[in-house]
């Protein structure tokens, strides 16, 4: 099995223990799951480096951008509290 | 040119769907269950669209790769090349140069000749194997571009890292292409160490030469000197 294939079941095996577990813990907010998908999605691109079609890694780069996004508005929720 | 298979069609596929799951349970059932799988539906969907299904080198290729310099170990054999190659850095090219009379480089290459006389050393120039690939990588470090170039485009080896002291040292962790021609192996080294000594001209802009390659285990060494 190619690394390649390896990190797209990886990715879906991370997700689906994810949703259930964080439903588990009655975790309502979308974003810590988006951020938690995201921060799956490196730790395997880091480890795994998979090659990409588009030569970059856009999703990487989509994912990252709404992180920051996220954590962005959280640090603002904080400070206006 | 992209080319996109039923494996990436898959991938759009299930973003589709991850999409559309997304919206329905957003504007309509408000359920946060199936709002978070639709996004995890689409995330992994856009990985698996933008994820070639088969690697570019595969085994068939790689043999072709290694059959077709075996012409080029005739032609050394039929030389009685026995010193090792100078890769020498020449605008954004790379030219192999054989000395065959003497074990010393030549002052001053002539890249349009294949044959060239300095004093009474003679020497030959040759493009290295898989040259073509050194026209490709973005990378402006010599450990990154090699990443590129062996693991991430042509996987010829698994991972890499290049040590620099007294001599540059790479390390290849399971390389892959095995070429059994002994002469080319001697004067230009394996067709992973021609391509490390090219890249390493390259971006150093100096000439190099591989000391010599040895396999441990799952690890190939690359020892190689940086002239001038």
């Amino acid at each position: 099995m190619s690394k390649n294939h390896l990190f797209n079941i990886l990715l879906a095996l991370f997700i689906v223990i994810t949703i259930p577990s964080l439903l588990a813990l009655g975790e309502s907010r979308v974003d810590v799951y988006v951020s938690l998908f995201t921060l799956e999605y490196f730790i395997l691109v880091s480890v795994l480096r998979p090659r990409r079609i588009t030569g970059k890694d856009y999703l990487g780069i989509a994912l990252f951008m709404i992180f920051i996004v996220i954590v962005a508005y959280r640090v603002m929720q904080v400070l206006s509290s | 040119m992209i080319e996109v298979t039923s494996y990436n069609l898959y991938g759009a596929a299930l973003s589709l769907i991850g999409a559309t799951l997304t919206s329905i349970s957003f504007y309509f059932l408000s359920n946060v269950a199936l709002l978070v799988l639709g996004i995890g539906l689409i995330v992994l969907g856009l990985s698996i669209l933008i994820t070639p299904s088969e690697p570019i080198a595969k085994k068939e290729i790689r043999l072709l790769l290694e059959d077709s310099v075996l012409n080029l170990e005739r032609v050394l054999e039929y030389l009685h090349a026995r010193y090792k190659a100078f890769y020498y850095p020449l605008n954004s090219d790379v030219l192999a140069v054989i000395p065959l009379t003497s074990d010393k480089p030549p002052k001053k290459v002539q890249r349009d000749k294949f044959a060239f006389m300095e004093g009474k050393d003679l020497f030959i120039t040759i493009k290295p194997p898989a040259s073509i690939l050194l026209r490709q990588f973005k990378a402006s470090d010599l450990e990154s571009a090699l990443y590129e170039i062996l693991v991430d485009r042509m996987e010829f080896c698994d991972s890499l890292k290049v040590i620099r002291g007294r001599n540059l040292v790479a390390e290849l962790k399971k390389p892959r292409a095995h070429v059994g021609a002994a002469r080319i192996r001697k004067v230009l080294g394996s067709i992973e160490g021609s391509i490390t000594a090219s890249v390493a001209a390259l971006i150093l802009g100096k000439p190099v030469r591989i000391l010599n390659e040895t396999e441990d285990g799952k690890t190939r060494r690359i020892v190689m000197e940086v002239i001038g």
